[in-house]
């Protein structure tokens, strides 16, 4: 290298401080295959069938698939807004007593995210009766819990 | 108000508190600089993750937050071409004065009409309360004003209209 270009040099490129190196998770499942999803998807739609709504969204939480590749997670999300969908706006109330407040972490997490996908924003307006019943509940914790979630879907 | 629209509302508020808690904070780029963190996106470990929320297809609010600064950008409802028109026209009012609005963003994020931009300077200047407030009622005042303005506009055509036509008679 010539030395009259020596100021062209990235010399931050060498500094190991520069380069954004996120946490490593200790409750990723980035190996969830299509197959894994399609029979949790079996599982949620013969719960939403016995209506035992708690149980489906419990058995989401459990299984949700952080760390996976795109189309698994949409898959995943795409099960999940079946659950969401299914609940009759006045029955939400009653759901939301039998969550431990993690899970209740959880489906707002859920909500967000799948507010934020075109495909679901026929049924939205259901999803904003749960966040809007979860706040009134609980209070703002989960959205401040949300913000600054490392497990992202 | 319709039966929809308070839990949209609610929900907006609630995530704006939630998001609404910023701090100083220079760049940690470049020395002496200190900008709306959310804006320049290049050190992801201070920005939080953004929070969707829709109303329908064609309301919707997307609220990002960063330690400094938090982005509101509105999708205002237009559900035919008089209302895109209308809407198009209004926030490109608002948006030319956007210097006298402090928080107005000049450009609206894409996907959106508009979009506010609060950073934690405002958020000295003025209290973090009256901010949401002042949001929520925007949202709520901007759909009544385009529907009147929609109104309006439909009863002049009708009058221009018969008085053009009444020449003919």
């Amino acid at each position: 290298m010539s030395f009259e270009d020596w100021r062209r040099i990235d010399v931050d490129q060498y500094d190991p401080e520069n380069v954004y190196v996120e946490d490593e998770l200790p409750d990723t499942r980035p190996n969830t295959s299509l197959q894994d999803i399609q029979s949790l998807t079996q599982t949620l739609r013969s719960s939403i069938q016995r209506m035992d709504i708690v149980n489906a969204l419990k058995t989401a939480i459990e299984n949700a698939p952080y760390g996976a590749s795109e189309e698994v997670k949409d898959a995943f999300l795409h099960s999940v807004y079946e659950v969401f969908v299914s609940v009759k706006l006045s029955d939400i109330n009653n759901f939301i007593g039998q969550f431990d407040i993690d899970s209740i972490d959880a489906i707002v997490k859920f909500v967000y995210v799948l507010m934020s996908k075109e495909w679901a924003l026929k049924q939205s307006s259901t999803l904003i009766v749960w966040l809007d019943r979860i706040v009134e509940t609980v209070g703002d914790g989960p959205i401040v819990r949300y913000l600054s979630d490392p497990y992202k879907l | 108000m319709s039966q929809s629209l308070k839990p949209y509302l609610t929900a907006v508020r609630h995530s704006l508190n939630s998001s609404l808690c910023l701090q100083d904070f220079s760049s940690q780029l470049v020395e002496r600089h200190n900008y709306p963190e959310i804006e320049n996106k290049r050190s992801p470990e201070i920005l939080l993750n953004p929070l969707h929320i829709s109303r329908n297809a064609s309301e919707r609010v997307l609220i990002e937050p960063s330690i400094n600064s938090v982005r509101v950008s509105i999708k205002i409802k237009q559900s035919d071409e008089i209302e895109e028109i209308l809407v198009d026209k209004f926030t490109r009012f608002l948006t030319k004065r956007a210097e006298n609005f402090l928080i107005l963003r000049r450009v609206p994020v894409e996907g959106y009409d508009i979009s506010f931009l609060l950073t934690n300077y405002h958020q000295e200047l003025m209290m973090k309360q009256k901010l949401v407030d002042f949001i929520i009622e925007f949202m709520e005042d901007v759909d009544k004003e385009i529907s009147e303005m929609k109104l309006f506009l439909n009863a002049r055509a009708r009058f221009v209209a018969e008085s053009y036509l009444n020449m003919f008679d």
